[in-house]
């Protein structure tokens, strides 16, 4: 065999391998065991919004059940954002499924970091040159919209101290084509060499394009984050 | 008689080769480290609870007994979490997205798109050399009080914004009708209130206040009292 062909026959073979490690993993089977594990982790993640309750912060809570991201000041819900998907995982480098089930489970991630972060700019207005050609000084000045401002990525990581991380996706940017799906997520599998990206962990929720945006814009910056088990309870 | 000698490559050749395998290195290489920073994905929804919920009908007694205390557990949690929310209603603002709502635990009984304020800084150039900055403060705050047709008390940063000396006297600073029909006070001259420029409503163009078009603000006024909490993130 030539060497040409049989590079390029191992190439495909490589490639083809890769798209399958691509595709999301079939669930594990059902362990009658796990039942007892699980309402040990609900519980002991009601223990954490407790303990978050009595402080005076913003924290957000995902439950993948009813399909919601709810923020809550102590124990009060703000503002409900509807989750269309989740999904969790560990990268493989490190742990795979295994231990990917157990980073997200009744632990608190703190300290966020959004990537990219949100950019505002102020502007300046000096009491005497206001009335000036100096178009910073306009009275009449409108500002644009919060849409216009900071327009949202459709795709954006919010990263938590301890390698933990939040990807949020605009529904239309989850259903892209497979082809560019699995070029894109290549190009984000290469994009986890800077350090910045470097999260060990990752949760994946997609939300409506608008609901995306507005989660974006305003992410508080102290915010902690929570994903408890699915419960039938209503929060 | 001596063996054929291998032929010996030019420099050139060699260094043209060496390029050739490391670009074929690259491209086999590439994929599999793809693969390796991705991530094993799966759905968080479903499997624990069916498992919990499906299992225990036929459990053995032993599990049974382990689950059935954690249930109790994990509900007397929950009820206690909830009795620490906010009870009636209240009301919450995004600054980022200039909304406001007004709600309970459980359901939004008004979504109203607002104006907060516009993160612009005003430098006085003379004088006391003061600085202003236009933010809608963040944290939670009751409502101190409700005012109809309330009368705005213009402040200094009101006159130095459009180039004007403040006056001297608190009746050449008062000016009827600019807040709208309600204000409800948030202390610290914040305010809720109403707006002469409704088709700028969902901007940021306030200096602080949280500014509603007045169908919406006359539900708000009908729905808080005095102490009714207001989140503001």
């Amino acid at each position: 065999m030539k060497p040409a062909r049989f590079f390029g026959i191992l190439w495909l073979l490589v490639v083809s391998g890769a798209t399958v490690c691509h595709l999301p993993s079939a669930a594990s089977a059902r362990d009658p065991q796990a039942s007892n594990a699980v309402f040990r982790a609900r519980e002991e993640a009601l223990r954490h919004r407790l303990a978050l309750a009595k402080e005076n912060r913003l924290y957000f809570v995902l439950d993948p059940d009813i399909g919601s991201l709810t923020l809550f000041h102590e124990a009060t819900p703000l503002r409900v954002w509807h989750v269309v998907d989740a999904q969790a995982g560990a990268r493989r480098l490190f742990a795979g499924r295994a231990e990917s089930q157990g980073h997200w489970r009744a632990v608190v991630w703190e300290r966020p970091r959004l990537e990219p972060p949100v950019r505002r700019e102020r502007r300046l207005i000096v009491s005497d040159q206001v009335n000036t050609p100096d178009p910073a000084g306009a009275v009449d000045w409108i500002p644009p919209t919060p849409e216009e401002e900071v327009p949202a990525p459709e795709r954006y990581i919010v990263h938590f101290a301890g390698g933990s991380g939040l990807e949020v996706v605009a529904i239309r940017a989850d259903t892209l084509s497979a082809r560019s799906s699995l070029i894109q997520g290549l190009v984000r599998s290469f994009r986890g060499f800077a350090p910045a990206n470097w999260d060990r962990y990752r949760i994946r929720i997609v939300l409506s394009a608008e609901e995306a945006g507005m989660l974006y814009r305003t992410f508080p910056p102290e915010a902690a984050f929570v994903a408890i088990i699915p419960s039938s309870i209503p929060w | 008689m001596d063996a054929p000698q291998p032929p010996v490559r030019p420099a050139t050749e060699r260094w043209k080769l060496l390029v050739l395998g490391a670009a074929v290195a690259a491209v086999l290489i590439a994929p599999i480290t793809a693969v390796l920073l991705s991530f094993d994905r799966q759905p968080m929804v479903v499997n624990g609870v069916d498992a919990a919920a499906e299992t225990l009908g036929g459990a053995e007694d032993s599990l049974l007994a382990d689950i059935a205390p954690l249930e109790i557990e994990v509900e007397k949690l929950q009820a206690s979490l909830n009795a620490q929310a906010t009870p009636g209603l209240y009301l919450v603002v995004d600054r980022a997205n200039n909304r406001l709502w007004v709600r309970s635990r459980d359901s939004v009984v008004l979504e109203a798109v607002v104006s907060t304020g516009s993160h612009t800084i005003l430098r006085e150039s003379t004088g006391r050399k003061r600085t202003w900055t236009f933010d809608t403060p963040s944290g939670r705050y009751p409502i101190l009080s409700e005012r109809r047709h309330p009368v705005w008390v213009k402040p200094d940063w009101a006159f130095l914004e459009e180039g004007q000396p403040p006056p001297e006297r608190v009746i050449d600073r008062i000016e009827n009708g600019s807040l709208g029909e309600w204000a409800l006070d948030l202390g610290d001259g914040y305010m809720i209130h109403g707006t002469l420029y409704e088709r700028l409503l969902g901007r940021s163009i306030t200096h602080g206040c949280i500014r509603v078009g007045r169908d919406d603000l006359r539900a708000v006024a009908r729905a808080a009292e005095p102490g009714t909490p207001v989140f503001i993130f």
